[in-house]
């Protein structure tokens, strides 16, 4: 995946939320996205493309929170629904193959966390 | 001084998708579907549309399909099937290991869709990054080579998962191989169960005739 293009996004989308509301780069403590993981990020690459990407910017120096979601399955099958870790997708109750994915396909800015000045 | 939290809940592949919606609108309005081919580089990708192109479903069947053709650099693919005179542009992303949907719509609308039916995007060889992308396309197909080992559907995953079929290619050279085909298709059933699987040659034309009619029905 690439993790220089989903943080250019945020950094991107971050000031546009900053300067609709006037408030300046440097009021920002965290921020805080969700990515499913389906996408297979990698979170040292991303924090990294943080630090590369805000360096010497008004946002230099504030957090990446990233909350990954499991990846859950309900099976058509049965109902059952539950999580997977490894590459297969199977029904862990009855076994079967038909299953569709619950979670694990987030990739979103949730919030931002400002100092209120 | 206090702390505030601002909501934001933005899509970070929003970009992508608002170009992938242009696209569907694009294809729904002409009556054209699309396809999108992805595998590793040499896996055959070419072979098969070359073959479709030369051949068609085996029944003198004309498939007037166009090709947009992903490549980090040269025309060489795009050549191939334009002696084929397959309508084909060139996509060159310069690097870039994927096709994004941006580029595709601008590709797709210098075609001329009035005159074609179906629309095959392949991708830049690469079994990672361009399953992750939509390009507004009907289907993603997964092409295997036996010469890349069975092992393959469960070390990438997310390609056979979003593919609605796979494509097993060099299926001729099984015999000169210790590649393992009960376990691969074991792999791909248990990475994604519904999609069928074609087994494929095409050095030998066998099983094509299967496959095409399937491709040009999706």
């Amino acid at each position: 995946m690439h993790e220089y293009g989903i943080v250019s996004t945020i950094v991107n989308t971050v000031l546009k939320e900053l300067s609709t509301r006037n408030m300046e780069p440097e009021q920002v403590i965290s921020v805080n996205m969700v990515a499913g993981k389906l996408h297979q990020i990698i979170e040292e690459n991303m924090q990294f493309a943080f630090e590369v990407l805000t360096k010497d910017t008004g946002l230099s120096g504030c957090r990446l929170n990233i909350e990954f979601k499991p990846v859950r399955i309900r099976c058509r099958a049965c109902g059952t629904e539950g999580e997977v870790s490894g590459a297969f997708f199977l029904c862990g109750a009855c076994q079967s193959h038909d299953v569709e994915v619950v979670t694990g396909k987030e990739l979103y800015l949730e919030n931002l966390e400002v100092r209120d000045e | 001084m206090s702390n505030l939290e601002i909501k934001v809940y933005k899509n970070l592949m929003g970009a992508n998708e608002e170009w992938a919606v242009k696209i569907r609108s694009v294809l729904k309005e002409k009556g054209v579907r699309m396809v999108n081919i992805i595998g590793s580089p040499g896996c055959g990708k070419t072979s098969l549309l070359e073959y479709i192109g030369k051949h068609g479903t085996g029944e003198k069947t004309p498939v007037p399909f166009a090709v947009l053709e992903g490549d980090v650099e040269t025309t060489k693919d795009a050549e191939r099937l334009n002696v084929l005179k397959i309508p084909v542009s060139q996509l060159i992303t310069s690097g870039g290991c994927h096709l994004e949907a941006k580029m595709v719509y601008h590709a797709l609308c210098d075609l001329d869709l009035d005159r074609i039916k179906l629309v095959v995007v392949e991708n830049v060889g690469n079994l990672v990054c361009p399953a992750e992308f939509d390009l507004g396309e009907d289907a993603k197909i997964a092409v295997l080579s036996i010469t890349e080992g069975e092992d393959k559907p469960v070390k990438y995953p997310m390609l056979f998962r979003e593919a609605k079929a796979c494509v097993l290619t060099k299926i001729d050279l099984l015999p000169h191989l210790k590649f393992d085909l009960p376990a691969c298709l074991e792999y791909v059933k248990q990475v994604n169960g519904s999609i069928p699987v074609f087994q494929v040659s095409s050095y030998t034309g066998e099983g094509m005739d299967d496959f095409t009619r399937w491709f040009i029905g999706v």
